[in-house]
This record gives structure tokens, sequence and C-alpha cells, in this order.
């Protein structure tokens, strides 16, 4: 056992900096347990965040007020147009109506909003919906509230809007654990099994064991049995983490499929150590690797930033990222998907894997072939 | 003596691979990325117009009203085309298209009405977007049109059909107040929080520094220690080396970015000095993180590389909500945070137009490096070794 003992040594020197990206992790958790985006199989109107200054404070300005914020966000902010430019840059607000002063015999108002953007037409439109549906009305001969009653009846859209697919209520908390997942085991197994793989790799250290009494094939099932022991351990960590986190919400018919898709890209994400770590190379090296890898697996497979926003060129060349098939497959099983689909695309990682672990193996084949000539 | 060794500080970093490679070769390749990954997503999600969308309207009527309304709305008020119809033969064949994603959703006729289908809302989508609500009033728009009509025809003898003119109003009397000329992309964010990232690993070539003037550290810091030259002639030599050729390799990945389509503003000469500053708050982090501590170098490398990381990331350079979850929750550390003010001055100076913020957040980058070189050098000097 003294290889798999060394092994375990050189990474308990690891852990310090392994756990740099365990707090990221953390904070990402914290940070993120609060935000549950809405998904429904029912249409609900679509809703902007918008906030309203009645400078007229007259009848009719206050059944606009009162008609925009039955469909929209209200959002509270001060009259100054800083705070308004970061709100609506940072996507915390969309519009701003400014109700003028003598709005009711001029019906003049004034926007800000995102120049060009949807959100701005969206609002727009209903704005002007709502005032030539008034007018009309009004010319028609009807008095204010009754106008504004059949306003309110004409402009809704119950019952209009039809919701195809499925969908979930929303997104659970844990979505999110699962989501950032593969970054983390990533950076981490880079950071420890990585750091431990080089030094076995290191070429005196590697001739040093070869020479030893111990059998080539003794020292490679230490050496794997080490290999798996971080891995699972890294993997087996998070579940514990989960666990302490969303407690037995965590234990379900879904999640168990979450858990076994995380544990095949644990074992992808070795497989992509392994390979790194069969060349000779240094710390600030393997560190350069793992960033370029970790931050281009998650913003191309659609961890950091949904695939939404993908164009349809893209989506096609993230699909020889490992990192796509496991946010495919999650979202799958979150979305209630065939069950075949799901397997299927678990199925991928595996290949993914697989074909990782022998590149690894032929890798450190072609080297010793290499020395022994 | 100063020039030789600013000279010789000059050569050992040009040599200093890993150095390059944090500070230009992986600012592009993310760089790179990024612009690959979200380069259009603001003018996708934000600014698309042509919404794909497809039509089966078993109804006769209300096929014939559609076609009237449809060619009054199709165009949005600025001018671009609203929607890009598809007629289907069957409401198979609509939903088919839907669900492939071909169209964004499918107007159909039932009961008489107008109705919309679209699909349901993806789990990293957060809800029903927007272009679904642009879908949904153009139903909704049509469906008021007859409500009012109707009541219209209560009171008076308005043919309802010339109606379809007059509640297609333009919103003439709801004027748009610009306040700002600068964009509105929130994804530029990222861009801006990788030149952060370029600036703050700065540090590491600052623990570099230290490395080579303390002797207790490396062969090359126990020669200079024994050498005749000071140690503060030789420290801002090498300081003032190690910011010229980082700030170099900083301003050739901004350049790299903006010929790949980054767009960081026309404020070019403030953005330079933006840079130089971030760039030395980098480097000064890095000399007072290597002078800290009696830690082996490793540590303080792992420490640099931790620390330069975590702040990205709670400026926003991995999740851009951070910042924001950062400044509803502990506002004083966005001020604090090198990395959110470098990325908060370019927000400032592409879109307020007073200066009145990045000189604010300059003088604040400034006062972060120079209390980091102070203390660096205070905890740094008059070191004596019984042996080494």
């Amino acid at each position: 056992m003294q290889v798999y003992k060394t092994f375990l040594r050189i990474f308990k020197k690891q852990i310090g900096s392994c756990m740099i990206y365990f707090c990221i992790f953390l904070g990402l958790m914290i940070g993120f347990s609060k935000m549950g985006g809405k998904g429904t199989d029912k249409y609900e109107t679509y809703s902007c965040k918008l906030a309203i200054f009645d400078r007229d404070n007259s009848e009719a300005s206050r059944m606009l007020t009162d008609y925009l914020s039955q469909i929209h966000e209200m959002v509270d902010v001060p009259d100054d147009e800083k705070v308004i430019q970061n709100n609506l840059y940072f996507q915390e607000l969309d519009y701003v109506l400014y109700i003028e002063n003598g709005y009711e015999n001029s019906g003049r108002l004034t926007n800000i909003k995102r120049p060009g953007s949807n959100t701005g037409m969206y609002v727009d439109n209903q704005i002007a919906s709502y005032e030539s549906s008034m007018s009309a009305l009004i010319d028609a001969g009807y008095d204010m509230d009754s106008a504004y009653d059949i306003t309110l009846e004409a402009m809704s859209d119950e019952g209009l809007v039809k919701v195809y697919g499925n969908s979930v209520e929303k997104k659970p908390e844990y979505y999110y654990f699962f989501l950032y997942l593969p970054y983390v085991i990533i950076m981490m197994l880079f950071d420890g099994l990585g750091a431990v793989l080089i030094a076995f790799n290191r070429q005196n250290v590697s001739d040093r064991v070869n020479v030893s009494p111990v059998p080539i094939r003794k020292r490679n099932i230490q050496l794997a049995a080490g290999v798996v022991t971080l891995g699972v351990g890294t993997w087996l960590l998070f579940m514990i983490l989960g666990y302490i986190m969303y407690g037995a919400v965590l234990i379900n018919a879904k999640t168990i499929y979450l858990i076994l898709n995380s544990l095949v890209f644990t074992l992808i994400s070795v497989g992509i150590v392994n390979i790194v770590g069969s060349f000779n190379l240094s710390t600030q090296n393997i560190a350069m690797i793992a960033n370029i890898v970790g931050l281009g697996f998650s913003f191309l497979g659609g961890v950091f930033v949904p695939m939404s926003i993908f164009s349809e060129g893209l989506k096609k060349i993230s699909m020889i990222i490992p990192t796509y098939w496991y946010v495919m497959a999650n979202d799958g099983i979150m979305l209630d998907e065939n069950i075949g689909n799901i397997m299927q695309y678990i199925g991928i990682e595996v290949l993914f894997a697989a074909a990782f672990m022998v590149i690894s193996m032929l890798i450190s084949k072609r080297k010793k072939l290499a020395r022994a000539e | 003596m100063f020039w030789h060794n600013f000279k010789y500080n000059l050569l050992i970093i040009l040599r200093d691979k890993a150095q390059i490679f944090w500070s230009f070769i992986f600012v592009i390749a993310l760089g790179t990325l990024f612009q690959v990954t979200f380069g259009n997503a603001y003018s996708k999600s934000e600014l698309v117009r042509d919404l794909d969308v497809a039509v089966y309207i078993e109804d006769e009527n209300v096929s014939y009203i559609f076609d009237n309304f449809i060619a009054n709305i199709s165009i949005s008020g600025d001018g671009e085309k609203l929607l890009n119809i598809t007629y289907a033969d069957s409401i198979d064949e609509a939903a088919g298209l839907l669900d492939d994603k071909k169209v964004r959703g499918v107007f159909y006729s039932e009961d008489n009405e107008l109705k919309l289908m679209v699909r349901a809302a993806g789990l990293n989508q957060g809800g029903m977007d927007i272009q679904d609500g642009i879908l949904a009033s153009v139903v909704t728009d049509y469906h008021q049109i007859f409500t009012v009509a109707d009541a219209i025809n209560k009171k008076t003898d308005i043919n309802p059909l010339s109606l379809i003119g007059l509640m297609s109003s333009n919103g003439d009397n709801n004027t748009e107040k610009v306040i700002a000329d600068g964009k509105m992309d929130a994804f530029t964010e990222y861009f801006y929080n990788l030149i952060a990232m370029g600036c703050l690993f700065a540090s590491f070539t600052g623990l570099a520094i230290t490395k080579y003037s303390q002797a207790n550290l490396s062969t090359l810091g126990a020669r200079k220690c024994v050498a005749q030259t000071s140690t503060f002639a030789s420290t801002t030599a090498a300081l003032l080396a190690n910011l010229l050729i980082l700030y170099i390799c900083e301003i050739l990945a901004m350049v790299y970015l903006t010929i790949i389509g980054v767009d960081f503003g026309d404020k070019l000469w403030q953005m330079a000095l933006l840079v130089l500053i971030g760039t030395w708050t980098g480097l000064s982090m890095g000399y007072f993180i290597g002078s800290i501590s009696k830690l082996n170098q490793n540590a303080k490398e792992g420490i640099a590389v931790g620390v330069s990381l975590t702040l990205c990331f709670l400026s926003g350079l991995m999740i851009a909500d951070m910042k924001f979850i950062m400044k509803e929750k502990c506002p004083l550390f966005n001020k604090l945070n090198p990395a959110a003010l470098i990325s908060d001055t370019f927000y400032a100076l592409n879109v307020y137009q007073e200066n009145t913020q990045y000189m604010k957040n300059i003088l604040s980058l400034l006062v972060i490096s120079v209390v980091f070189v102070i203390a660096g050098t205070l905890i740094g000097r008059r070191r004596t070794y019984a042996s080494i």
C-alpha cells in the first residue's frame, strides 16, 4: 500500500487550494439558493419590471398606474437618472413611466427604457392599446369607470394563450447545486488529483518507482485505487454537502438520476485530469489548463449561461463538450423528459468518460514504450 | 543602477511564459470563448424582431379579420418587421413546427376566437420570456378590438371594422427620454470582468518580485540582499518593469477583443488609464501577498490565484448576477473589491455622461494599491537572517 499511501500524502498537501474551489461553490450555492425562476405549464402574462412616477395624480393617472401594476412587477426606485440607468443596465428595471402633469387632458407621458428593447416595445404597446381603448370608449359615451372596466376585460389574455409541452412549477434550489457542480468538480480534481499525478509522472520519480521492488502491476493498481478514491471522494463530499444544504428533499425519484448524472460527470473529469496528468507538466501549467478547461466547459456547455442564448451553430459545437450532455440530462430530468432520452444523454457521458480513460491509458503506454526504447 | 535593474526585470518577465499566458493568452482565449458564447446574446434576447410564427386558422371569418389585422401590426413601432409568418395546413403541422423549435408560437382559431400556443418555458429560461409576451399581446390586441367594438356598438352605430385603424394607436403621446448614449448590453459585463481578471493576475508577478528580493525565498534574493543597490531602487525597478510589460499585454488583449467584436466604448484614454491603474493594483496586491508571511512560494501562489479568482467571481466573471447579489447583500465589499471596481469603472465610462464615478473608482483603486505597496514594503524591509 506504499504507493497508495504516498498518493494520499501528496494530496493532503493540496487540500488547502482545493478548498478555495469548495468555498467558491458554497458561496455560489448560498447566493443562488434564494433564486428560483418561474417555469410553468400555464401561461401567465409576461411581466416586466416597471417604475411609475405619477406627476399628475389624477383619476386617469391612477387608473393607468393601477392597470400597469396588475400586469407588471412594480419596482421602487428613486427618481434619479443614475440609479435608473444602473437598474436598467443590470435588468433590475425594464421601463420607467412618467405620467406628466396634466395627463388627464393632454395624455402626455414620458418613458425611459433600454433603447430598442423588446421589453420597451412590449410596454409601449400595452400603454398605447390601453390609451386607445379608453379614448374610444369615452368618446362613445362611457364614463371613466365603465371605460376602465371594459378596457381591463378587453386587454385580458385569460384563456387566449395555451402552453405546449412540459415544464416545471418552479426550479428547486438543488437545481443550481447540480447545475454548477461540473465547474467545481473539474477545478477541484485538476487541483488535487492533477498535482498528485504530476508528482508521480515526474521523470525522475517515475524512473525511481520503476526500478523499485514494487511490481508495476501492483503499483498501477494502487495508483488507480488512489485516483478512484480522490474522484469518488470529491463526488461524495458534494453529495454530503447537498444533503446538509437541502436535507431529505434531495432524495426522491428525480434526484437519483441527478446524482447518477453527477457521478458519471465526475468520471469524465477524472479521465480528463488523467490525460493532462500523464504529461510531464509543471503545477502552473496544470493550473492554466484547468482554468481553460473548467471555464471553457462551463461556458460552452451551458453551465454558466443558459443554452437558450446560444446560436444554432454554437449549439452544434457544444455537443462535443461533455458538460453539454450533463446539462441536457439535468434539464431533461427536471422537465420530466422521457427516461430513454435522459439515459441516452447519460450514456453519451459514459462514452466520453470511457474515451478519456482509454486515451490516458494509451498515452501512458506510449510514454513507457518511448522510454524503454 | 535603476535602469540596469529595470532592463533585466524586463528581460525576466518577457521570458516568463506563465505570466504572459495569464495576462495575455488566457485573457484572449477566455475573451474569444465569451464572444462566441454570448457575443450576440443581448441582441438575440432583447432586440430581436421578426419573430417566427405559424398560423393555422380554420374559421374563415377569423382568418379574414386576422389577415387584415396582421397587415396593420406586422411592422413594429420602430419600422422593423415584427412577425415572420408560416402558414400551416393543419394544427398538427403547426404544433410540430413549435415542437421542433422552428417557430416561437402558433396562432390558431378556437370557438371563433384567435388563440396562441407557445412552448413551455425551458428550465434555464426563467418562465415565459418577452417574445412569448409580444406574441400574446398580438392576440390580446385582436381580442381587445372586438370587446371594445361590442361595447361601442351598444352606445353608437360605428362600424367595428373601422375601429381596427382607430385602435392601432401608435402611442405618439408617450415620448421616450434617452438618458445615456452608452450601451445597455449587460453581457459586456463579462468582458469588463475579464479585463479586471487580467489586471488582478498581475499579482502573480508581484509575488515573483518579492521572491527575488527576499533572501529566504531564492538565491537571487540572497544575492540581492548583500548587494550594494538599495532594496528600494531594485524593487521599484522591478515593479515598474513588470507593470510596463503586463500593461502592454492587457492593452494588446483589449485590442484583440475589440477586433473580434467586443465594444468597450470610445473613451480610449480613460480606459488606457484605468487598465494601467488596474494592472498596478494587481501587481501591488501580489507584492503584498508575497511580503505578508513566511509561507513557501507555492502556498503564496495558491493564495494569489485563490484571492484573484474569488474577487473576480464575486465581481461577476463566472455568473454576472453575482455582482448584483453582492451589491444587495454586502455593498461595502464591492467598493473594496478591485475586480468589481475595475469592471464598474468600465461600466461608468460607457454609460454615464460625466466622469465623477470614474474618478471616484480610479481614486479607490489608487488608494488600495498604495496601501498594498506601503504595507508590503513595511513588512518586508530590514529583514535580517542569522542563517538561510
